[in-house]
């Protein structure tokens, strides 16, 4: 609980910072926000304007406490060129982007997993350096061109066999969740051949690192044979490596799917962030910028969490380095004369 | 179990690829096929009978233990015979292995600090074999793991335990208990009171030895220190480059070795420890590790 505890008001410290950082960010900057958001043939009236209309005549610390007031209540302000709630657009740009990373993620597992397993138990060197190469390769290949790859193999209508429609996501959204979810298929492919390698070469050198302790020599003494040991004994010991691999994979897709997004017509986050930048919305950047942010520091919080249910020994590194100075830990066994 | 061991080679690297780790020798004798770190080695083990291997670090007497286990590092290469209760081990296939470990051939590793899972509870570590071999209940496994805690003398609050909670010679126990928690026909102990103190060394061979004669079991002993050795067995094999110099029972081998390496270790073992294990400090020692977990 104390760990909890801990890392919870490291976290609310870091979102204090990030909002501190993103809002003097684009205050800061050269330039007028207002006028940045007018354009430049836009009158002084205009721009004053809208300094208006968003508050930015206020002074700065109450446009912060304005602003953070709304986070906390879920309100992320009005997109100045639509004139919709930021929280709104946000969330309808996520139903797309959030199940297509899983849908990649959950893909590279698949791939890299196995593979990845598959090198640590190959015997032969001809199998050994057959997967290092598809390693090196399936990293390798851009997933723009994979991506073309598929659409040109199976997409309907110009596809060698059409299984699947390769643009746009389905108006109506998940409400026909088959069609949706069809539509992501391809890119969610293309983006989890890519991070499949890196999964693979990860567990690789994960488990391998593992092998080479002796703890998979003990799980064969007791009677399990050598895929058994990999399998049941390695893989759990890497996996809190893995986790993190997964983690920073997850991060990276946020921004990663976006060209695979614009491959395939996908009106996904990235797409909403560059138009919002782009159309010098920065009322939506600044909120949309603070929300990624936010859950980067929140994947990294469940990672952390994830890793303590794991691995029993950072419950005790932690019991040690908090209680060092009572005197109350690590000293038992000595005591007991082992 | 007998054990018999007939023209053991071993060999790293070469064609069968390259060595992951293993007995580390630095291989004179790098030949096509690899370095040979084991050399026409002949050993028996009968029936009950408790035997010894002594030899440097690197001499290869480790090798022989994986050898005989199926446990070589990958690119090692065994050839020759390796007869365990009418089993041969070379060339068996790794299921075949699979079911002789843990069930008729118990293993000691010489560090347990690395070799229990650290992420297994004491309870969960020792019945792993029964989990494997046999098909009974979950109180019936959880009975004879804390049956078996008693007999290493570790008490039953340590059997939720992690290995990173328990000291040295509490690990070793468990260790132990690993080993013998489905009566084995033969330990494999090799090395199993290297990383320890000299107290807690006597203390482990002491039960180690109790255990196995109990059991009726067989014992090779794998250590580089004939103070260890003289407790633990009653013949034993001096490993020298990777083959077998001398031969005997130990008492013998103790009183007057006979090839200049046997000496050296004899000479060695008594500067160090022999002088020490008369001393009424140690005599004395009892069995303090119950409980006291870190």
């Amino acid at each position: 609980m104390r760990f909890l505890a801990h890392r919870l008001l490291l976290f609310v410290a870091a979102l204090f910072g990030v909002s501190v950082l993103v809002f003097v960010a684009l205050r800061i900057l050269p330039g007028d926000v207002a006028a940045v958001m007018a354009g430049t043939a836009a009158t002084p009236d205009r721009i004053a304007a809208l300094r208006t209309q968003f508050g930015l005549d206020r002074p700065l610390i109450t446009q912060y406490l304005d602003w953070v007031g709304g986070l906390l209540h879920g309100d992320l302000g009005t997109s100045a060129l639509t004139g919709r709630a930021v929280v709104a657009q946000v969330g309808q740009r996520a139903s797309l982007t959030f199940p297509l990373i899983i849908l990649s993620l959950f893909i590279a597992l698949l791939i890299g997993l196995p593979l990845g397993c598959a090198s640590v138990l190959a015997n032969g060197r001809r199998m050994r350096g057959f997967l290092h190469v598809l390693a090196i390769v399936g990293g390798a290949v851009p997933a723009l061109w994979s991506g073309l790859l598929l659409i040109l193999l199976f997409s309907r209508g110009t596809g060698l066999i059409g299984i699947f429609p390769s643009q746009g996501f389905p108006s109506e959204g998940w409400h026909n969740p088959g069609r949706a979810l069809s539509s992501l298929v391809l890119p969610a492919v293309a983006t989890g051949i890519v991070a499949g390698a890196g999964i693979m070469r990860y567990t690789r050198a994960a488990v391998g690192d593992v092998m080479d302790g002796g703890a998979i020599d003990m799980a064969m003494a007791c009677g399990m044979t050598r895929t058994q040991a990999v399998l049941r004994v390695g893989l759990r010991l890497a996996t809190p490596q893995l986790v993190s691999v997964a983690g920073l994979t997850f991060a990276q897709m946020i921004t990663g799917v976006m060209v695979v997004e614009s491959l395939f017509a996908l009106p996904g986050l990235g797409a909403l962030l560059i138009g919002d930048v782009g159309n010098r919305d920065l009322i939506a950047v600044q909120s949309e910028l603070f929300l990624l942010a936010a859950f980067f520091l929140l994947l990294g919080l469940v990672i952390d969490l994830i890793h303590r249910a794991l691995d029993p020994r950072l419950k005790a590194a932690d019991a040690t380095g908090t209680d060092a100075g009572d005197g109350t830990t690590g000293s038992a066994a000595s005591k007991g004369g082992e | 179990m007998s054990v018999e061991i007939r023209g053991l080679n071993v060999t790293i690297g070469g064609h069968a690829g390259s060595a992951r780790g293993g007995s580390g020798r630095d291989g004179s004798g790098r030949d096509g096929s690899g370095n040979a770190v084991v050399r026409d080695v002949d050993l028996t083990v009968g029936d009950g009978e408790r035997v010894g291997l002594i030899g440097s670090s690197g001499s290869g007497k480790s090798m022989i233990a994986k050898s005989m286990l199926g446990l070589l590092p990958r690119g090692a290469r065994a050839t020759g015979s390796i007869d365990l209760g009418g089993t041969e081990v070379i060339g068996a296939s790794d299921r075949t292995l699979a079911d002789l470990r843990g069930r008729y051939v118990g293993v000691v590793f010489q560090n347990p600090g690395t070799s229990l899972n650290p992420v297994s509870t004491v309870a969960k570590q020792i019945e792993l074999p029964l989990r494997l071999h046999y098909d009974l209940t979950a109180s019936e496994r959880r009975d004879r793991v804390m049956a078996m805690l008693d007999k290493v003398g570790l008490t039953a609050d340590m059997a939720g335990k992690y290995p990173h909670e328990l000291s040295g010679g509490q690990q070793q126990r468990v260790g132990i208990a690993t080993a013998l928690i489905t009566s084995p026909k033969l330990i494999v102990a090799d090395e199993p009171t290297t990383a320890l103190d000299s107290i807690i060394q006597r203390q482990i061979v002491d039960l180690l030895v109790s255990l196995v004669d109990d059991a009726g079991a067989s014992m090779l002993f794998i250590t580089h220190d004939f103070s260890v050795l003289a407790r633990a067995t009653t013949r034993c094999y001096v490993i020298d480059d990777g083959r077998v110099a001398e031969e005997g029972a130990t008492a013998d081998l103790l009183a007057s070795p006979g090839t200049p390496v046997a000496r050296e270790l004899v000479g060695s073992a008594r500067r160090l420890t022999l002088s020490a294990v008369g001393s009424p400090a140690v005599s004395s020692t009892v069995s303090s590790d119950r409980g006291g977990a870190r």
